[in-house]
C-alpha cells in the first residue's frame, strides 16, 4: 500500500501546486491514500471550511493540522462535523473536533490516521507520548483489523521527534513530522519497521521564510513587531513523503518528494 | 429553472430530499397517530365480546368483525389522505428547492470570481464545480464548464499538447523520469517591442509585467489579458473601442493608458510604469497619518472628478486599484475596466462584477452605476483609510445583503477623527444616491474647507 503525505500547505500557492500536482504524483507512485497538513493552508495561517472541501475535492483524502487549527472560527463547527479534519489529539478532551480517524477504501487495507502535537517550544498540551499510547490502544480497539497507522507530530523540536519516533518503533506504521516547514533528510525505516522523517516539508512558496513573504519576516526580527505575514510570491513546490507498506502495517520505504513545476 | 432539468442534476433532487426531512417526520408521525388513534376509537366505540366456553372456566376477547372491517376501512383512508399530503407537500418544496439551488450557484459563482480575481485557482475550481452541479441553465452551465477547464487546462499536469495556445509552447518538466507538461507564456518580447522583465501582479483581469519598452527606453506595466479576451470576437471589438476612450485619459492622478497591442492571440495593453506600492499593500502594513489620508483622498478624488468630467466611470474603485508613488502621488488604475468586463459576455446571469467589498447599493442591487456609485465606492477607500478597517466583514454574500441594507458603524466610535470628516464619510456612504455627494467636486470642496481646522 502507498501513502502520500503532503507537508503542511502553505496558502494559496500551495493549494494550486498541489492542484496541479496531485494527480501526476498519485498515478506516478500508485497512491492509495493522500493525508495532507493543512493548518496553514488559509493565507499561512489556519484553514476554512470552504479550503478544506477544496482540498478534500482535489484529492486528499483526509487533513491534519496543528497549532494554527482554530485561526478562522469558522472552522470550529465544521470540525465538529467532519471526520475528514482531524485536530492535534493531545489538546483539551473538551476541543471540538477528533484527532484521530480511520479512512478505509476497497481493496486495501483500512489507514488509522492521529494527529499530535508537540510540547516543546509549542502552546501547552498534553504528553504526546502518552496520548500516542491511548490512542493507538483505542483506535485499535475500535478496528480491530486495523494494522496501518500513520501519525502526524506537529512539533518543533527534533529531539522530541525522533524520541516519540523511537517511542512508537513497531507500533505504527510511519511517524512523520510536521509544523518547521523544512523537509530534513532523515528519513528512515527504523529496525521494528516503522518509518519516519523529522519534518516533511512544506508545499508553497520556497522563496520565502517558511512560505510566507521573507521581507516581513526580516522586519519582524529586525523590528520586533509581531504580525501576521502575508504569504510569499515566487517559486512553489511540493514537498511531502511517500510511505509503501506491506500487508503487516510494516513500512517497506519511505522516500521524499520534492516536485516544482 | 426548468423542473425538468433540474430532475436531472443530482445534486438539487440531493437539496430537495434534504429539505423535505420534515415531510418524513409527518409521515411517520401520521401513520402511528393513525394506527393508535383508530384503535383507541375503536376500542371504545366497539369492546371486544367476551366468549364463555367449556363451563364458563375459561373465557377469551375478541373483536366483532364489524371492528375489523371499520377499522380496515378507515384506516385505508387516512394512510391514503397522510400519503397524499405528504406528497403534496413535496411538490409544494419544489419552489423553494429551486429557489435555493439558484441562491448556491450564484453564491458559488460569486466565491469562484473572488477566488479566480485573486488567482486562488484551487478554491475557484472547487467553486465552479459546485456551480456546475447545482446550473440548470445550458447557456451558463456551458460557462461554467468552459472556465473549469480552462482552470484545468491551465494547472493540470496531464495538459494535451493539442490544447495548447498558438502563442504558448509546452514546457516539459522531468520529475523522476515521470513528464509533467504545463503551459506556459514565456515570450521575452511582446510584439518585438518590450521586454518583460518580471511579473508585478496577477488578478482576475490578468498578470502584470513590468517591461521595457525597447524604441524609447523606457519602463512600462504591461497588463496581459486572460486568453479568453482574445476568443471572443464581439469582447474584442468592444475592447479596442473603449481602450480608445480609456487612452483620452490624460491625468497626474491617473494611470495613463499608452497603448493595446493584439499579439498573437493575446491581448495586451501597456500604460504608465508606477514605482511604489497599492493602497492595498500600504494598508496592511500601516494607517497612514490623517494629513497623509487626506492628500490621498484629495488626489483620488481629483482623478476620479477629471474622469467623471470625461464621462468615464471607474466601477471597481477599491485600493487594490489606487497606487502610490514613492513620492506619495496617488495614481488611480484600470478606469473602465470594470465596464469592460461588466457588460461583456464573459459575466453569467445573476452575478455582479466588481468588489464586494467598496461596491455602491445600486451595483449590488444589479442596477445602473453613475458618478455616485464612484462617491460611495470611494468613501468606502477613505473608511477604510480612516480606520485601518472595512467598513464590512462577512462572506461575500452578507457584505452584498449590507452594502445594499446596513450603514456601517461611524468611523469616529472607531477612532479619533474630526466630526466633519465622519460626517463627510457617512454622507459618501448614504444607500440613497441622491444624498450623497453629487459629484467629486462637492466632495473634494468639503474636505478642502475643513482640512485648515486640523
Amino acid at each position: 500500500m502507498n501513502i502520500l503525505f503532503i507537508g503542511d500547505i502553505v496558502g494559496k500557492p500551495g493549494r494550486n501546486i498541489a492542484l496541479s500536482l496531485l494527480p501526476a504524483l498519485k498515478s506516478k507512485y500508485s497512491i492509495n491514500y493522500t493525508i495532507a497538513n493543512g493548518e496553514n493552508s488559509a493565507g499561512g495561517y489556519g484553514i476554512t471550511p470552504d479550503i478544506a472541501r477544496a482540498l478534500l475535492d482535489m484529492g486528499v483524502d483526509l487533513i491534519t493540522t496543528g497549532n494554527h487549527i482554530w485561526e478562522h472560527k469558522e472552522i470550529i463547527p465544521y470540525m465538529s462535523g467532519s471526520n475528514a479534519v482531524i485536530r492535534p489529539m493531545n489538546i483539551s478532551p473538551s476541543a471540538p473536533g477528533k484527532g484521530y480517524a480511520v479512512i478505509k477504501k476497497t481493496g486495501v487495507h483500512a489507514l488509522g490516521v492521529i494527529n499530535l502535537i508537540g510540547r516543546v517550544f509549542m502552546p501547552p498540551a498534553q504528553c504526546p507520548f502518552h496520548a500516542a499510547q491511548d490512542t493507538i490502544s483505542r483506535i485499535t480497539q475500535e478496528e480491530h483489523d486495523l494494522k496501518h497507522i500513520l501519525i502526524d507530530f506537529h512539533a518543533e523540536a527534533t529531539s522530541e521527534k525522533q524520541a516519540l519516533g523511537w517511542f512508537l518503533d513497531g507500533k505504527i506504521t510511519t511517524l512523520i513530522g510536521t509544523h518547521t516547514h523544512v523537509q530534513t533528510s532523515d528519513e528512515i525505516i527504523l529496525p521494528q519497521g516503522t518509518a519516519y522523517i523529522t519534518d516533511a516539508g512544506m508545499t508553497g512558496v520556497v522563496d520565502g521564510v517558511l512560505g510566507m513573504d521573507k521581507e516581513q519576516i526580516i522586519s519582524r526580527f529586525t523590528t520586533s513587531v509581531q504580525r501576521h505575514a502575508d504569504v510569499a510570491k515566487g517559486k512553489e513546490e511540493l514537498q511531502g513523503v511517500v510511505i509503501t507498506t506491506e500487508d503487516s502495517g510494516r513500512s517497506l520505504s519511505i522516500i521524499r518528494i520534492k516536485e516544482h513545476l | 429553472m426548468n423542473k425538468i432539468e433540474a430532475a436531472k442534476k443530482p445534486a438539487i433532487v440531493k437539496l430537495w430530499l434534504i429539505k423535505s426531512v420534515r415531510v418524513y417526520i409527518f409521515i411517520i408521525v401520521s401513520f402511528i397517530g393513525i394506527k393508535y388513534g383508530l384503535t383507541f376509537y375503536f376500542k371504545h366505540k366497539y369492546p371486544p365480546e367476551t366468549k364463555k366456553s367449556f363451563f364458563g372456566i375459561f373465557s377469551e376477547n375478541s373483536h366483532s368483525d364489524k371492528w375489523l372491517t371499520l377499522y380496515d376501512k378507515w384506516s385505508t383512508y387516512f394512510y391514503l389522505a397522510a400519503i397524499s399530503a405528504a406528497g403534496l407537500w413535496m411538490i409544494i418544496l419544489i419552489k423553494p428547492t429551486l429557489e435555493e439551488a439558484d441562491y448556491l450557484l450564484i453564491n458559488a459563482l460569486k466565491k469562484a470570481d473572488d477566488a479566480e480575481a485573486g488567482n486562488d485557482l484551487s478554491l475557484a475550481f472547487y467553486n465552479l464545480k459546485i456551480a456546475s452541479s447545482l446550473s440548470i441553465n445550458r447557456e451558463t452551465l456551458k460557462r461554467i464548464n468552459e472556465r473549469i477547464e480552462k482552470i484545468r487546462s491551465s494547472l493540470s499536469s496531464s495538459i494535451s499538447i493539442s490544447k495548447a495556445k498558438p502563442d504558448r509552447r509546452i514546457k516539459t518538466v522531468d520529475i523522476d523520469n515521470t513528464v509533467v507538461k504545463k503551459t506556459i507564456n514565456n515570450k521575452e518580447y511582446i510584439a518585438n517591442r518590450y521586454k518583460k522583465i518580471r511579473k508585478l501582479g496577477q488578478g482576475g483581469m490578468g498578470v502584470v509585467w513590468l517591461s521595457e519598452d525597447i524604441t524609447l527606453e523606457r519602463q512600462i506595466a504591461i497588463k496581459e489579458l486572460p486568453v479568453r479576451f482574445a476568443d471572443d470576437k464581439e469582447l474584442k471589438e468592444r475592447f479596442f473601442r473603449e481602450a480608445k476612450l480609456l487612452a483620452k485619459l490624460t491625468h497626474p492622478n491617473i494611470i495613463q493608458l499608452y497603448d493595446i497591442i493584439d499579439d498573437e492571440d493575446t491581448l495586451y495593453y501597456t500604460m504608465e510604469f508606477v514605482d511604489g506600492v497599492s493602497l492595498d499593500k500600504l494598508l496592511r502594513s500601516s494607517r497612514p497619518p490623517i494629513n497623509t489620508t487626506l492628500d490621498y483622498a484629495l488626489q483620488i478624488l481629483k482623478g476620479i472628478e477629471y474622469a467623471h468630467s470625461m464621462k468615464i466611470i471607474h466601477r471597481d474603485l477599491k485600493p487594490m486599484n489606487i497606487m502610490v508613488r514613492k513620492d506619495d502621488i496617488i495614481k488611480v488604475a484600470d478606469f473602465g475596466l470594470a465596464k469592460l468586463v461588466g457588460n461583456s459576455s464573459l459575466t453569467i446571469a445573476g452575478t455582479v462584477m466588481g468588489s464586494p467589498m467598496y461596491m455602491s447599493p445600486e451595483q449590488a442591487s444589479g442596477e445602473d452605476t453613475d458618478e455616485r456609485s464612484d462617491i460611495y465606492s470611494f468613501s468606502m477607500v477613505l473608511y477604510e483609510l480612516v480606520t485601518g478597517v472595512t467598513a464590512f466583514a462577512g462572506p461575500t454574500a452578507d457584505i452584498l445583503a449590507k452594502q445594499i441594507r446596513t450603514m456601517p458603524p461611524h468611523p469616529s466610535s472607531l477612532v479619533t477623527i474630526p466630526a466633519w470628516l465622519d460626517e463627510a464619510i457617512m454622507k459618501g456612504l448614504a444607500k440613497d444616491r441622491k444624498q450623497r455627494y453629487q459629484d467629486a467636486s462637492e466632495m473634494i470642496e468639503h474636505i478642502k474647507k475643513h482640512r485648515s481646522e486640523i
